[in-house]
């Protein structure tokens, strides 16, 4: 169900790597604090204006699933203001599966004259995403693979982005998205203060688009 | 819809009646002296035998349905029937045998011996003997066995008003009697068969038109004219002839974005359930007995299973209106096909079309209309929230509240969900007790529940009386024509059942079954959603209590669905935790998906965790019994958590002939020590003079 569509941009694929990271899913209440298995748009973009200062990255990014298995740790965080520790969290993060040095994955970064000036040789660059920053956690590897011209494929979306990147990968929401599975994602504003949330895609999103968005092929009728 | 349809008659046509004739016990009437009867159909039965006259309703005409296969049948019909009363008699044959299972499937070779063999009663894949168990009670299929009671048939299908009326007269009868009395083909009982057909005949016949031009008499759907039920309908998925009414099944399961944060954000179940039943109720229009534009064949409280035209005619958004309004959204699976290829499992009906197709996709699209689509229904929900966003759902903007000192943002709807009350409220007076508590979860895996009957189905094929002098070609093509619709519906009227004897048992609320022994107090247990049954919390007063409701259940399903208890579709996860512990925390524990083939799912956050199949619950209710195991066991957990896993196994493994119970659960039932701990820790053991109800 593939084929070659002129109109998809190109990529930066980087290779990563990390010894943990925790991006950690927006839930109310409670004492448990679940952790997405991709990396969203979102993540990326501020993860990238912070570190590169390019504010108009599209990127997405996804774990090797064979590298990685799901952990629990226990914080209990410091409220300096009453002077003692609140209630013990449980956060879930990615820690690399047992016998497995680290955590691979790749993130797709839309190849642009700015991309490719900033990742235009072999060399490492380290870069922090997810909760838990402070800990030690997210500290993510990256290195330049190849730049990619994916093909096109019918199926199930397998990251989280906003449905306003959408273009950037190719995507005509309208067109190419044939049965969506909304959530909200952040997007600051020009000073970093303040934001808004704009209607995302997420995973489950039944669509057209670039072969490396894509899991499990859809087999039905559209 | 035509107008002449709208014409108010004195009687509906009730479209259930024209089986009515299979709850006729034949050979009890000829051994009372009335000898000229057989088969199903009464329109040429000779009624001054009883000294009556045929009745006048127009549900009399369905007795014809055997004999009238298109429009265009002059002879043998009343001569007072009119273009309606022809059209009635028509949709009836086509919703007669979409609702079929396979009875309407003339497999190869019939004639020979072993497609004759007709059994007494209903054979339910799930509970073979349903029926032997119902004669025990003194319960039988016939309804009508004496002249007298055969009058009272004819008169019934006079003055009935209603498909309710006969489903609540003839309860019994429609439940035991199957669709078809012969073997392989007697597994559905009749009242299914004919909620179903009638469900399916009042659809189309709101949404067709009467077209008589010079005598020649059409029905019209979608543009397409029809005068027969291969026309309409078209050949079963393995011929070539096209059906031209293109109608859509389409099943929905309804989700809700809600994070359940305080005990009252519960309320969305109860919402959830309010707005089902809300669309279960709409299909009847303006209580119409005849007419619906589309019909809920089955629901639960999380799942809607619907027929209905095609999209251009009635937009599936628009039924499930009052869902999305409230704020949940649809995941949704559509088949939208010729009416003879409508089945429960879409897909497997998808795969059939390719592969009789050899693998041509566009090939088989060309010959039969089948579409099958996957996807999502959301309300309108805006491209951009300025924050702050509302904390539950996370889709709409969040508006300021402040309750116990605590700010929390909440978007109308979510708000709302809050103000329509306290859901165990009684939880709270709990808290001085200072005992555990537990909260139950039910479920009904509905794709496994599909894929499951054809399973079951393929067992009696193989396996049921007489099928073995059945040739082999024949008996594949059996399990090639099931198609679980009709089982499945009758499956989940079965599973509302089944919850509410476990509602009764846990709450004493019936004498018959006093003997099922569980030590709750009446004010130790609550349901917290009105009439969702789903949902337990208890109190445990006694550690005993949690093996006590596990064997309840256990007993039930063996009762209720004994040939499920392995890969069981019906689900019971338990998470058992001190009253004070978040509730979110037992919730996050039920929405997790179970592993395939687990019944039980146990949990005491952060400490234990087990899932099983039933015969390894049944291993260890059995095995784990008395004292001294008991000690054995509890050594062995301490040393696991001193030592590790394999210290534990080796010891376990040095006492094997002391205890041979705990080897045998490793070796003969697959279960890890770590599994065998963990369930005696949240369960312990059973005393041995316990008196079982497992058995």
């Amino acid at each position: 169900m593939s084929n070659n569509r002129s109109r998809l941009p190109s990529f930066l694929r980087l290779h990563l790597t990390t010894l943990a990271v925790a991006i950690g899913e927006r839930v109310k209440k409670g004492t448990f604090r679940p952790c997405v298995e991709t990396i969203p748009t979102s993540t990326l973009m501020g993860c990238f204006f912070e570190h590169f200062g390019f504010r108009d990255f599209v990127a997405i990014g996804f774990f090797d699933e064979d590298s990685y298995q799901k952990k629990l740790h226990t914080y209990a965080p410091f409220d300096s203001a009453i002077g003692t520790a609140k209630l013990p969290l449980v956060i879930e993060y990615l820690a690399p599966k047992d016998g497995i040095k680290e955590i691979t994955g790749d993130i797709y970064v839309a190849a642009s004259d700015e991309t490719r000036c900033i990742f235009n040789d072999n060399s490492d660059y380290l870069v922090s995403i997810g909760a838990m920053r402070s800990k030690g956690f997210g500290q993510l590897r990256l290195r330049l693979k190849q730049e990619v011209q994916p093909m096109t494929k019918i199926g199930y979306l397998r990251g989280r982005l906003r449905e306003n990147d959408a273009l950037a990968f190719g995507i005509d929401p309208k067109r190419d998205i044939i049965s969506p599975n909304y959530g909200y994602l952040f997007r600051p504003d020009m000073h970093r203060i303040s934001g808004h949330y704009e209607r995302a895609i997420l995973p489950g999103t039944i669509l057209e688009g670039p072969d490396f968005l894509i899991g499990e092929e859809y087999q039905y009728d559209r | 819809m035509h107008d002449a349809f709208r014409t108010p008659r004195s009687k509906p046509f009730i479209a259930e009646l024209h089986d009515i004739g299979k709850l006729v016990d034949v050979s009890a009437l000829k051994r009372s002296g009335l000898d000229k009867v057989k088969g199903h159909t009464y329109h040429k039965f000779d009624l001054s035998q009883l000294g009556i006259e045929a009745p006048a309703s127009p549900s009399w005409l369905g007795q014809w349905h055997d004999e009238f296969k298109s429009l265009e049948k002059k002879s043998g019909l009343p001569a007072n029937i009119d273009d309606k009363g022809r059209a009635c008699l028509l949709l009836t044959v086509i919703s007669d045998r979409l609702a079929s299972t396979i009875s309407r499937t003339r497999v190869a070779g019939e004639e020979k011996p072993g497609f004759d063999r007709i059994l007494e009663g209903v054979n339910l894949l799930w509970r073979p003997n349903y029926y032997k168990e119902e004669q025990m009670k003194g319960n039988h299929w016939a309804a009508f066995r004496t002249p007298n009671e055969l009058k009272e048939m004819f008169n019934f299908i006079d003055d009935c008003e209603s498909p309710e009326d006969f489903f609540t007269k003839y309860k019994i009868s429609l439940s035991l009697t199957p669709e078809d009395k012969s073997v392989p083909r007697n597994i559905i009982p009749l009242r299914t068969h004919l909620d179903l057909t009638g469900k399916i005949f009042r659809v189309l016949l709101y949404w067709t038109q009467i077209n008589n031009e010079n005598g020649m008499l059409k029905l019209k759907y979608d543009n397409q004219e029809i005068t027969s039920f291969p026309q309409a309908a078209g050949g079963r998925i393995n011929e070539n002839n096209k059906g031209k009414w293109i109608f859509r099944l389409i099943k929905c399961y309804v989700r809700f974005p809600q994070s359940i944060a305080r005990l009252q954000d519960l309320n969305v179940l109860e919402l959830r359930g309010e707005m089902i039943r809300k669309i279960v109720d709409d299909q009847k229009l303006n209580g119409d007995p005849e007419c619906q534009p589309y019909a809920v064949l089955f629901n639960t409280d999380d799942f809607l299973c619907l027929i209905l035209p095609r999209e251009n005619i009635l937009d599936i958004a628009d039924i499930v209106n009052p869902l999305l309004q409230k704020g949940f959204w649809i995941e949704y699976e559509e088949l939208e096909a010729e009416l003879n290829l409508i089945t429960s499992n879409g897909a497997k009906a998808r795969e059939q079309l390719i592969a009789i197709n050899n693998g041509d996709r566009s090939a088989a699209r060309k010959k039969r209309y089948l579409e099958l689509r996957r996807g999502y229904l959301w309300p309108n929900i805006s491209e951009i929230i300025e924050p702050p966003l509302c904390d539950l759902c996370q889709q709409r903007r969040g508006e300021r509240y402040i309750k116990d000192q605590i700010t929390e943002w909440l978007c109308p709807i979510c708000y709302g969900i809050r103000k329509m009350g306290e859901p165990a409220k009684i939880i709270s007076e709990w808290e001085d007790a200072e005992k555990q508590v537990l909260w139950l979860k039910v479920s009904l895996d509905q794709e496994q529940l599909a894929r499951y009957l054809q399973l079951l189905f393929d067992k009696y094929i193989d396996n049921g009386p007489g099928m073995a002098e059945v040739p082999l070609e024949a008996r594949e093509e059996f399990k090639k024509n099931f198609r679980p619709l009709a089982a499945q519906m009758e499956f989940i009227d079965q599973y509302r059942t089944f919850l509410k004897e476990f509602r009764d048992i846990l709450c004493k609320e019936n004498e018959h079954f006093s003997q099922m022994t569980i030590d709750i107090q009446t004010d130790a247990i609550t349901y917290p959603i009105k009439n969702y049954n789903e949902l337990t919390v208890i109190r445990l007063d006694k550690n005993e209590i949690l093996g006590q409701i596990l064997d309840a259940f256990y007993s039930l399903l063996q009762r209720w669905f004994p040939e499920c208890l392995e890969d069981c579709p019906i689900r019971l996860a338990a998470s058992l935790g001190n009253i004070k512990y978040p509730y979110q925390e037992h919730w996050r524990f039920f929405e997790k998906p179970q592993l395939s083939g687990s019944v039980f799912r146990l949990q005491q956050p952060g400490t234990h965790i087990v899932e099983l199949k039933s015969s390894q619950f049944l291993a260890l209710r059995n095995k784990l019994r008395g004292d001294k195991l008991s000690h054995a066991l509890h050594q062995l957990a301490v040393v696991e958590t001193d030592a590790g896993d394999l210290t534990a196994m080796i010891q376990a493994l040095n006492q094997r002939k002391r205890f041979p119970e705990i080897f045998e659960l490793m070796w003969q039932n697959k279960l890890s020590l770590r599994q065998i701990l963990d369930f005696y820790s949240l369960v312990g053991t059973r005393s041995k003079e316990m008196t079982a109800h497992v058995k």
